[in-house]
């Protein structure tokens, strides 16, 4: 399927899959499908996501509906798990052991090695300097990065990721991203669920919107905008006479609201090219330049506020 | 010039009625009573207090269902088959120990390891009231699982006594309140050292498994000692025994050898040591909760 | 292999933490000194019929089931609640690996520590009384008894979060009272087990410890063969539990 839900060359297929618990539905009807690259998952605080990300880890058996990583149901193959890491959103570290010795139970337990694994993941996550030391001293984004050193170890082909920079500085949170991009582009399949609407349009190129647990968006952002034809698209447009320039296009049957502020003028529109068609010659015909001409929700986080407020 | 601006979004101080540290005690006393019985939480909480207080009525309905039959075939059995509440109270304090296990972990130790403590200290609560609050909660179900089984026992027998209920009521209502005393004692005996593990342990369970183990140890383990004739003094050390050997006194009963019977100490011995183990219990756990403010 | 190996390895780590172990071999020493006091200078046969009371009592029927009752129950128990379950269930292992190496670790966390005590209390009367033969006898018993309280407990305290405390209701309630009333009961109890291994090496110690064993037959080779058997349908229970279950 070529539909934006679903990617080339899928590596996880996310089937009608629906999981309830008792009387509460958690993710309902949701088929979809991950490749290699880094795709988003948004939503809201109880929205499904991380029963999503479970159900694809194996963790939680679908109600309805069946997840397939890379051709296998995990949950009655787990030497599926070969090719699947999980970061979880809890805190799922040992205290009592060293970074490296975290590190390395995981490379032993996915059957690698241990010793170069373990240390090459370390030094991907920049904990060479703390690798010797208990993880019950850590920060919490020092437990972040030692759970991520942990999920790279052995170079899996999928790498699920709840929540990955819970806790990190802006350095570190800026590290990981770049990290997690190259390991998109590389052709692992990179699945990120996070809150931190601002870091997943840094780190995605492909975006799922989960709401209220059922599929609300996917692809990437500025074409899940554009089919947001029921919302009007708002744009900044910076004139020296901006009056005059609000008063040209408030006749326009496109236009629904127009505010001025300062040398700003704020306009909503159903039909963005025709108002970036029309633009140039109003401006024109009054003597105006256009310095700026700017929307201003085509970012993930305006897309993400309209998907909700729809509920 | 910065400038700043605060915007009404609605939010409004209470203007009702403050009710203060007895408000914030009744508070948390309904709290505790809540964890400990599973009240307004999952059905899979309550499983636990309930079975334990379903065991420990069941024998008392169990012979009540007898008594009522075998009446009918001869005027004495009925009474004959009923055990005495002296008894009766071997097994519930069994029951008593491993409920005061359950509860003093469970209300002591999460708020702890959550860091939750934090939320108490800043109302308007000292860490006595706290932990007034929770002993409270535990002493009312504690008791009212020691007591209810006698209750049960006791109604039982009246209802199958041949004089008839009101007369056996009027007659024996004693053994009322001496069962009250004596579940109190027990309730003090058990909670203090509960309190006492509670207080230092990091999960629950481990509480739980050391109270019931060093209780239980205690009787086998001092029983040896002063069974050489050298060692008893370590009679005192007996934990299970004293709450029943002081019963037994109140009572006027005597179920079994106590071991600080055997160890040559009195009845008030016993009760003595209950209050020491107690006092001294209760004022190291008072010392560690304001060493954790 | 070396999977199962280290999850046996850090599965002993974490059940053997310092605070446990401190608070634990407190408890096993109880029965050494209760030994120590008991036994004395008494003569041969007299030290070995004191021993069989409350020595014998304090490590096999208090000390023993409460051990194996708080390591068992932590040994998924600790990883569920600590939410690193996860940790292991998204590794290319079969299920019973992974049971069977908590259930390893939670036996021989538990072998350690009352092995301990049972080997110095076995000492004691080796140095006191000249019975050292009670040893092997005791290491035995105390390996028979835990593998199977192990077994159990182990699944106990991945399906629930009260695990220690149904099992202590089991322990001081059914094993204690309701077993030890009806003879019948005795081969449903798990530290009766042992107990029949005991005997069999020990037979000196039959009268006095028939009543206890109700209708068990002594026999180390058929107590082992039941505890294997509880074992191995304890890993096999296990695997299906967490090929099934959500782990939530």
């Amino acid at each position: 399927m070529t539909t934006p839900a679903f990617a080339a060359d899928a590596t996880i297929e996310v089937r009608a899959v629906s999981k309830w618990f008792g009387q509460k539905v958690a993710v309902s009807d949701v088929s979809c499908s991950f490749g290699p690259g880094v795709t988003g998952l948004l939503g809201p605080n109880g929205a499904g996501k991380t029963t999503l990300l479970r159900m694809v880890c194996g963790l939680l058996e679908p109600s309805d509906g069946e997840v397939l990583v890379l051709g296998e149901n995990l949950r009655r193959r787990p030497g599926g798990y070969r090719n699947l890491a999980l970061v979880p959103e809890e805190d799922a570290v040992y205290g009592f052991l060293t970074t490296r010795e975290f590190v390395r139970y995981a490379a032993v337990l996915s059957g690698l090695g241990g010793a170069a694994e373990a240390d090459a993941a370390i030094e991907a996550v920049e904990l060479q300097d703390a690798a010797d030391r208990p993880i019950s001293g850590f920060s919490k984004g020092m437990r972040q990065r030692a759970k991520v050193a942990a999920a790279l170890v052995g170079s899996p082909g999928v790498l699920i990721l709840d929540e990955p920079l819970n806790g990190t500085d802006p350095v570190q949170r800026a590290r990981l991203i770049a990290l997690f991009r190259r390991l998109g582009d590389e052709g692992h399949t990179v699945v990120v669920s996070s809150h931190v609407l601002a870091e997943v349009e840094r780190t995605a190129g492909r975006v799922l919107a989960i709401v209220d647990g059922k599929l609300a968006a996917a692809g990437d952002v500025a074409a899940i905008r554009r089919a947001m034809t029921n919302i009007p698209y708002r744009v900044r447009i910076e004139v020296e006479d901006p009056r005059r320039l609000a008063a040209a296009l408030a006749g326009d049957e496109d236009v629904s609201s127009i505010g001025v502020d300062g040398r700003l003028l704020h306009v909503e529109t159903t039909d963005l090219p025709a108002l970036g068609r029309r633009l140039p010659a109003a401006a024109r015909s009054l003597d105006l330049t256009v310095r700026l001409f700017e929307p201003e929700d085509e970012s993930l986080e305006s897309v993400f506020r309209y998907l909700v407020r729809r509920r | 010039m910065s400038e700043g601006v605060v915007f009404d979004l609605g939010y409004a101080p209470h203007e009702g009625e403050r009710l203060g540290r007895p408000g914030a005690l009744r508070a948390l006393y309904r709290d505790g009573l809540r964890k400990v019985l599973g009240l307004r939480r999952r059905a899979r909480s309550k499983v636990f207090p309930w079975m334990l207080l379903g065991i420990a009525v069941l024998p008392a309905l169990f012979f009540i269902a007898f008594g009522i039959l075998a009446g009918n075939l001869a005027d004495n059995l009925a009474e004959a088959t009923f055990f005495s509440h002296s008894r009766y109270f071997e097994m519930t304090g069994v029951i008593g120990l491993i409920f005061v296990a359950l509860a003093s972990s469970e209300l002591l130790v999460p708020d702890r390891v959550h860091g939750v403590m934090a939320v108490y200290a800043s109302r308007p609560l000292s860490m006595v009231d706290y932990l007034a609050g929770r002993a409270a909660s535990l002493g009312t179900v504690v008791f009212a699982f020691m007591e209810i089984p006698h209750l049960v026992l006791f109604f039982g027998r009246a209802w199958v006594s041949d004089g008839g209920f009101g007369s056996y009521v009027v007659e024996n209502v004693s053994v009322l309140w001496e069962t009250s005393l004596a579940s109190l004692l027990y309730f003090v005996m058990y909670a203090a050292l509960g309190f006492l593990v509670a207080s230092f342990a990091s999960r629950p369970a481990i509480a739980a498994g050391v109270l019931v183990g060093v209780v239980s140890i205690s009787g086998p383990a001092t029983d040896a000692l002063v069974s050489t004739g050298t060692f008893r003094v370590a009679g005192l050390l007996a934990l299970q025994h004293h709450p029943g050997y002081v019963k037994d006194w109140i009572m006027g009963d005597d179920v079994r050898r106590w071991i600080p019977e055997a160890a040559g100490f009195g009845p008030t011995a016993s009760l003595a040591a209950i209050v020491v183990i107690a006092a001294l219990s209760a004022a190291v756990v008072v010392r560690r909760y304001r060493s954790l403010r | 292999m070396k999977a199962f190996a280290i999850m046996l390895r850090h599965g002993l780590r974490q059940l053997l933490g310092w605070r446990r172990v401190a608070g634990l071999g407190l408890l096993m020493l109880v029965p050494v000194v209760v030994t120590l006091a008991v036994v004395g200078d008494l003569g041969d046969a007299a030290a070995l019929r004191r021993f069989h009371e409350a020595p014998f009592a304090t490590l096999m029927l208090v000390a023993l089931p409460v051990v194996a009752l708080i390591l068992g129950a932590a040994a998924l128990g600790d990883e569920r609640r600590d939410q690193t379950l996860s940790f292991l269930l998204v590794r290319p292992l079969k299920r019973e690996a992974i049971v069977g190496a908590k259930l390893l670790s939670g036996w021989l966390a538990t072998v350690l520590l009352v092995g301990g005590g049972a080997a110095l209390s076995g000492l004691v009367m080796g140095l006191s009384a000249g019975r050292g033969d009670v040893l092997v006898p005791l290491l035995v018993a105390v390996a028979i008894s835990t593998l199977g309280y192990a077994s159990i407990f182990v699944l106990l305290g991945y399906v629930t979060g009260r695990a220690v405390l149904y099992g202590l209701a089991y322990v001081f309630i059914w094993e204690s009272g309701i077993t030890g009333a009806v003879d019948a009961l005795a081969t449903v109890s798990l530290w009766r087990i042992g107990l029949s291994a005991y005997v069999d090496m020990v037979p000196e110690s039959r009268p006095q410890l028939r009543d206890v064993l109700g209708n068990l037959t002594p026999g180390v080779w058929g107590a082992a063969a039941k505890v294997v058997v509880i074992a191995v349908l304890a890993v096999a229970i296990g695997g299906l539990l967490l090929r099934h279950r959500d782990a939530t």
